[in-house]
């Protein structure tokens, strides 16, 4: 059966956003796991992280691509035809478009961990009540702040940040395609460094930490620096999340309330929504979770195409992604009342084999012939 | 004449004061910090200000009961339609938080789609005679039901919103010692006890949220009217509320009032002052810079507060300290 090539693409465009924010949702929320599931910290202010490490990124790499091409002009007003000239420039130079991400990226990661070391301070001794309000609040000022203060992004039209690896694919005639691949690739290290937390003994000295603070204090675990460590971790992943968005959403404008910009319900509620539906301190969970929301989101953004001009009219009256929330939100309600595990649920981790377990034992009991024993697989003693 | 600062200032924060005494209340009866309480206030602008608009009332203060009632009304079906069954299944502060959140999500959702778009989009031609946009709305008119614009000279809003926030403090003490009262605080202070002797805890939890709810509604329809509400209001508000029950002592009732009271004042007071003083000494664009900082006070306040006296203000020991000074 011959398959229409043109068909296939069409396809594979309509893909292109859903793929990248699966991509994004993936990273945001392992991080949220990594703090709320493993940890136990009501992280409710993600967004200021995510919005701290990708609009200082974007806008230090603007201001710096304006500096080196000696651009002259107010930053803002002459930004259509800035952001066109450092297009150009750096789709002329990949080396310098590689630079300019990896040094995005490095700044996205550093504010991440900035402000997670600034806000592990009041995490590590506050209750969890307070800490939530401490974060929700920081998040919204970092918001407001951005809207307000106009010389950081011109205020509420937003402005654009650079984007070299749309650049660099341009010079192979694939721009969409280069953002889906960088982006695969950092959500698959970011997923297996996760996962690799999550079985190493930190990850699961941090859950002991979670279900209880005194067993891990009277067994000699610094509670204090495990709860840093794992702030300052899902902090800098948040940052380079931020960092990420810009490459696929290069328009940074704070302060709206739609999901085309950070903001509480993109960056905090959305991730949390993810961990709880697919079940929290399990990265699979996680994985769940994402695609769960995705196919959400998918359906309402096509739902255009779905139900109808007449049907889609009447809805368009509310808003179709007024409804969603409402839904999303009923449903996150729903699964914390009747499945709080989650689609997966959380299991304790296997770190050996049992067989080699066994071996272990009898060569410490001096039993050095372990391999001749009968009933291997089901463990038991012959 | 009076110092309009310093009015704008004490609106502000009588303002804030009604609208926090409802988070201490919720927080003592269902110990979790309520993240949807200022979409309790959000809707209740929203649902005040469309009756205000087709209504034909000839004050916006008439719709005060309405938002009384919208007010307390959803606080009642929040706390009895996700908070209870989740309390009685035995779910940590944690878990609690994130339902508060996603019930925020969906109040924010429900105004979105009800006031912002319906309603702005099937009767847009209507509105916009008026002079109104539901999705960025302007200061309702403060005219008394009399028709009279002033008292003593004064706007009628900087009068009435001290006026109320004395009325809320003065009935809420009223209310601590009546018969109900008792029980309250019974219920408050240990549920199981309080049960054993008879007092019906659950509506003692379900009294407490309709009078959190319904004061949320009153602070926001008075709100409305001395502030325009940008479909980012429920964001904006919270930031204040949480600062000023923080700074009161979460759980204190009066703690409530006086921590709102000083967190609306001051943000309005140090942001004014140092926009003048900045515009100046550095001229005016330098000025409106400043203001940019303004949910940068509450905030600053609440870092301070849990630094210092992490128990808030009414933790503090005043009577021993008055007694130093004798």
């Amino acid at each position: 059966m011959a398959i229409d090539l043109s068909s296939l693409i069409f396809v594979g465009t309509i893909l292109i956003l859903p793929a990248e924010l699966f991509c994004f949702f993936l990273i945001v929320s392992l991080s949220i796991n990594l703090e709320f599931g493993y940890t136990g910290i009501p992280n409710f202010g993600q967004v200021l992280f995510v919005a701290s490490g990708g609009f200082l990124a974007g806008s230090v790499a603007y201001r710096l691509m304006v500096y080196l091409l000696h651009l002259k002009g107010d930053v803002f007003a002459y930004e259509a035809q800035f952001i066109t000239e450092i297009d150009a420039h750096l789709s002329a130079d990949p080396l310098e478009a590689v630079g300019l991400f990896l040094l995005m990226l490095l700044i996205g990661g550093s504010i991440g961990v900035l402000f997670g070391y600034l806000s592990s301070y009041p995490a590590i001794r506050l209750r969890e009540d307070y800490l939530g309000m401490l974060l929700l609040a920081a998040g919204e000022f970092f918001n407001i702040f951005s809207v307000a203060y106009t010389p950081f992004l011109g205020g509420s039209l937003g402005s654009f940040a650079p984007d070299p690896i749309s650049d660099l694919g341009n010079i192979v005639g694939q721009p969409e395609l280069a953002v889906l691949g960088v982006l695969a690739l950092f959500t698959v290290l970011i997923y297996l460094y996760s996962e690799r937390v999550g079985r190493a003994p930190l990850g699961r000295t941090l859950r002991a930490l979670r279900d209880n603070e005194t067993a891990t204090e009277a067994v000699g675990k610094d509670n204090v620096a495990l709860r840093r460590k794992a702030l300052l971790i899902g902090s800098a992943l948040a940052g380079v999340a931020g960092v990420l968005w810009l490459s696929f959403m290069p328009l940074m404008t704070p302060g709206t309330t739609t999901e085309a910009t950070f903001n509480r319900v993109t960056d905090t509620f959305i991730p949390f929504v993810i961990v709880i539906i697919g079940g929290a301190a399990n990265n699979r969970g996680v994985l769940a979770g994402t695609f769960v929301y995705l196919l959400i989101y998918n359906a309402f953004s096509q739902g255009a195409t779905f139900l109808g001009p007449s049907l889609y009219g009447t809805l368009a009256l509310v808003g179709l992604d007024n409804i969603k929330f409402m839904l999303i939100g009923t449903l996150v309600i729903l699964i914390l009342l009747r499945r709080p595990q989650g689609l997966v649920p959380e299991k304790p981790t296997l770190t050996m084999k049992r067989s080699r377990l066994r071996q272990i034992a009898d060569s410490i009991k001096g039993k050095p012939n372990s391999k001749d024993a009968p009933n291997k697989e089901t463990g038991q003693k012959s | 004449m009076v110092d309009p600062i310093l009015v704008n200032a004490i609106t502000y924060g009588s303002l804030y004061a009604i609208m926090c005494v409802g988070l201490t209340l919720t927080y003592m009866t269902t110990k979790v910090p309520n993240f949807a309480h200022s979409n309790f206030v959000v809707i209740s602008i929203f649902t005040g200000a469309t009756a205000f608009i087709f209504g034909g009332f000839a004050s916006s203060y008439e719709t005060l009961p309405l938002a009384f009632v919208t007010g307390g009304a959803v606080a009642v079906g929040m706390y009895l339609l996700v908070l209870k069954p989740l309390v009685k299944r035995g779910a940590n502060v944690v878990v609690l938080m994130i339902a508060t959140f996603a019930v925020s999500i969906v109040l924010d959702a429900v105004v979105a789609a009800v006031f912002l778009t319906y309603i702005q989009s099937v009767f847009a031609k209507f509105l916009s005679d008026k002079g109104y946009y539901l999705f960025s709305l302007n200061q309702l008119p403060d005219v008394l039901p009399n028709g009279a614009t002033s008292i003593f000279g004064l706007k009628p809003i900087f009068v009435l919103a001290p006026v109320a926030m004395v009325l809320v403090t003065v009935s809420i003490v009223l209310l601590l010692r009546t018969r109900f009262g008792i029980a309250m605080r019974a219920a408050i202070e240990n549920p199981n006890l309080a049960r054993v002797l008879g007092i019906n805890v659950e509506r003692v939890y379900l009294v407490s949220w309709f009078i959190a709810g319904a004061l949320a509604g009153v602070g926001g329809a008075l709100y409305s009217i001395q502030s325009p509400t940008p479909p980012t209001a429920s964001s904006n508000i919270i930031v204040d509320i949480f600062s000023g029950v923080v700074l009161g002592g979460i759980g204190s009732i009066y703690g409530g009032i006086v921590g709102g009271f000083v967190v609306g004042f001051s943000e309005t007071y140090v942001i004014s002052q140092l926009t003048n003083f900045v515009d100046v000494y550095f001229g005016y664009a330098a000025g409106s810079y400043v203001a940019a900082f303004q949910k940068g006070v509450p905030l600053a306040i609440m870092i301070i507060t849990l630094l210092v006296i992490p128990k808030g203000l009414t933790s503090l020991d005043w009577r021993g300290f008055l007694r130093k000074f004798k």
